[in-house]
């Protein structure tokens, strides 16, 4: 089959989630958002709401420099964030944020996972 | 009257371990079938439909909250997973009772482990004079009767009788009452499964002002920043703060600033409008006023007062100012100001003071603590028996905190388990459900929840909500085995 010229191939990185304290590497796809890519792989990210703000259970934290360039967050998510588990200057919601090329290689951790 | 629910647990060859169907019960159970594959769950429900608070606490407005039940469901999917709903575990019910009912020793005896995860179906008192007046109500029973649970369908909050209500408590329920309260009658339908009692008696309720009093000040609310900045911004209803007009000083916001959720909050607080500020406060209310939603703080209800007309029912809440001692901290204490006293009108009152667990008959209970005893989840003294959740932690917490306490209290089971602890009785869920099965009362597995989750929103629909929720325990079992409705 012929793959249509409008639907070029996703692009894909690599992003490793620190689990548990341990180093576990994915395969993300460009655009997903990290709660998506997580759920794909079995990573215990839990996401109870779907992505809807209303949970934080999507916690991840940031390598600076990767947390540096993302878009800034909306009030609704730092409301959402305050009430997380060990939030930290580098914490974003993973249901928020969409995986970029930037990120390839990049490394998240999962916060009360161990 | 109570409902609680227990899990337990059995061992490779298959029995189980029956776990309560809240966010507590489901998460200790999730984690228990991801760490070891020889494990088998059966969670045991006293209603006949599960979820716990995420149905009958969780405002109907939230339904994104409400998207958890979604994990719940792939959770209880699994083919090592059972729901049996409709069983009372623990002491027998009232007469008249629908549910199945199994001594807590007749499941323990079963099954290798137990997991005990009921929550908290009672209320922290307040030990006020007046408590027992007509027109004072916990706020759980409101929450509940708002949320259509069986329990507390047939309550009448008398809501067309006044147009003052108090809720004392500055925490998350009470503003999940404060909101419910001055919704208007557009905000109950829609993106919502309020009761059909709850939404026909709140469109047609007289109240026009919520009042919620807190003993201490603006560093000790114990709401979080998203429900009180929904409040502020709320159509259909004005929200106005009243602090004492020091309570922003620079010491209390040095000490928020040293916490990021506080500075937050605090900083939001400080944007609302401060009643002690406005040249004039706020007019009484009368029929035709819009809803007002007035945040009160360092105002302790001292009791409550009798209407003249009618001493049985509440006319007033008596209040006294208070003062807070030291330096600016979260343990800071408040006192009294002698000679503050004031009797405010009002006609409801709700206390949003806090949940509280009850003992299961047969199992340990710490009755100080009003929790379950134990060390990691395991309770102290009894081999096999965890505990996960609100019982095991006291009640507080949002549903995110109960996935790291059960984690905890599932590892502890597990390590339990491979260390041999467990190999003992377990003769096998088999047994239970004979048991159970020689009961007149249906046990109610998950198809039988699809049935009645199927009907509920076939019903919201032809009214425009997401849910109509059955509240009649008689015509979810009729529903639930797939009967047509008597
Ligand atoms: C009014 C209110 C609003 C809330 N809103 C939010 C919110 O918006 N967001 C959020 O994150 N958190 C919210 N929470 C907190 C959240 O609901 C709790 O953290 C969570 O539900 C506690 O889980 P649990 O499993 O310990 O108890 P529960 O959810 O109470 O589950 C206990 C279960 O045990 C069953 N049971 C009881 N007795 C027996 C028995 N004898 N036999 C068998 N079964 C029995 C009960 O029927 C119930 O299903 C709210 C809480 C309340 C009270
Ligand atoms: S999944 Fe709930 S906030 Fe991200």
């Amino acid at each position: 089959r012929v793959r249509p010229l409008c639907a070029p191939a996703a692009e894909r990185i690599t992003i490793t989630f620190v689990e548990a304290g341990e180093d576990v590497v994915v395969e993300a796809q460009v655009g997903k958002s990290i709660l998506e890519v997580a759920q794909e792989n079995e990573i215990d990210l839990e996401g109870a709401c779907d992505g809807s703000m209303a949970c934080s259970t999507c916690h991840v934290v940031f390598e600076q420099k990767h947390f540096d360039v993302l878009p800034k967050p909306e009030e609704e998510e730092e409301d959402m964030l305050d009430l997380a588990f060990g939030l930290t200057d580098t914490s974003r919601l993973g249901c928020q944020i969409k995986v970029a090329p930037s990120q390839d290689g990049m490394k998240l951790i999962i916060p009360g996972s161990g | 009257d109570s409902a609680r629910r227990c899990a337990n647990y059995t061992d490779r060859d298959g029995s189980g371990h029956a776990g309560p169907t809240g966010p507590a019960g489901f998460y200790t159970a999730d984690q228990l079938l991801k760490s070891d594959p020889g494990v088998h769950v059966d969670i045991y429900e006293r209603l006949p439909v599960p979820y716990g608070l995420v149905r009958y606490g969780v405002a109907p407005d939230h339904q994104a909250v409400k998207n958890v039940t979604d994990r719940f469901e792939q959770i209880v999917s699994d083919p090592r997973c059972s729901l049996l709903a409709n069983v009372r575990v623990g002491a027998a019910g009232p007469p008249g009772d629908v549910a199945a009912h199994l001594p807590f020793e007749a499941l323990r005896e079963q099954y290798h482990a137990v997991v005990l995860a009921y929550g908290a179906d009672a209320d922290r008192s307040l030990g006020l004079s007046g408590e027992g007046l007509r027109g004072v109500h916990s706020a759980r029973t409101f929450v509940e009767w708002y949320n259509g649970h069986p329990h507390a369908a047939d309550r009448d909050f008398e809501l067309g009788r006044c147009e003052t209500a108090v809720i004392i408590g500055h925490g998350n329920v009470a503003l999940d009452c404060a909101r419910m309260l001055s919704s208007t009658p557009e905000q109950l339908v829609g993106d919502t499964d309020v009761a059909a009692h709850a939404a026909a008696a709140l469109s047609q309720s007289a109240i026009r002002q919520v009042v919620l009093l807190g003993r201490r000040g603006v560093l000790h609310a114990a709401f979080t920043i998203k429900e009180l900045r929904e409040l502020s911004k709320r159509a259909g209803a004005t929200f106005s703060l009243l602090a004492p007009a020091d309570a922003f000083n620079e010491a209390v916001l040095k000490q928020a600033a040293t916490d990021r959720p506080r500075k937050r909050l605090i900083e939001l607080m400080s944007s609302i409008p401060n009643e002690a500020e406005l040249p004039n406060p706020p007019p009484p209310p009368g029929a035709d006023s819009p809803r007002a939603v007035r945040v009160q703080f360092q105002r302790a209800p001292l009791g409550f007062v009798g209407a003249a007309e009618d001493p049985g029912r509440l006319g007033a809440v008596r209040v006294g100012l208070t003062k807070l001692e030291g330096e600016p901290s979260a343990q800071q204490r408040a006192h009294l100001v002698e000679g503050s006293a004031y009797d405010f009108p009002c006609g409801l009152v709700l206390k949003s003071v806090g949940y509280r667990s009850s003992p299961l008959e047969g199992a340990p209970f710490d009755e100080v603590r009003g929790v379950v005893p134990n060390r990691g989840g395991r309770v102290t003294g009894a081999p096999g028996l965890y505990v996960a959740g609100w019982l095991k932690r006291g009640p507080t917490g949002v549903i995110l905190t109960n996935v790291n306490d059960a984690n905890e209290t599932a590892a502890t089971l597990i390590a339990d388990r491979l260390t041999g602890k467990l190999d003992v009785g377990g003769a096998g869920a088999d047994a239970v459900r004979k048991r159970l099965a020689a009961q007149r009362q249906p046990v109610l597995d998950f198809e039988a929840w699809k049935r009645i989750d199927a009907s509920e929103v076939a019903r919201g629909k032809q009214v425009g909500k997401v849910r109509e929720k059955l509240v009649d325990v008689s015509e979810m079992l009729r529903v639930a085995m797939g009967q047509a409705m008597g």
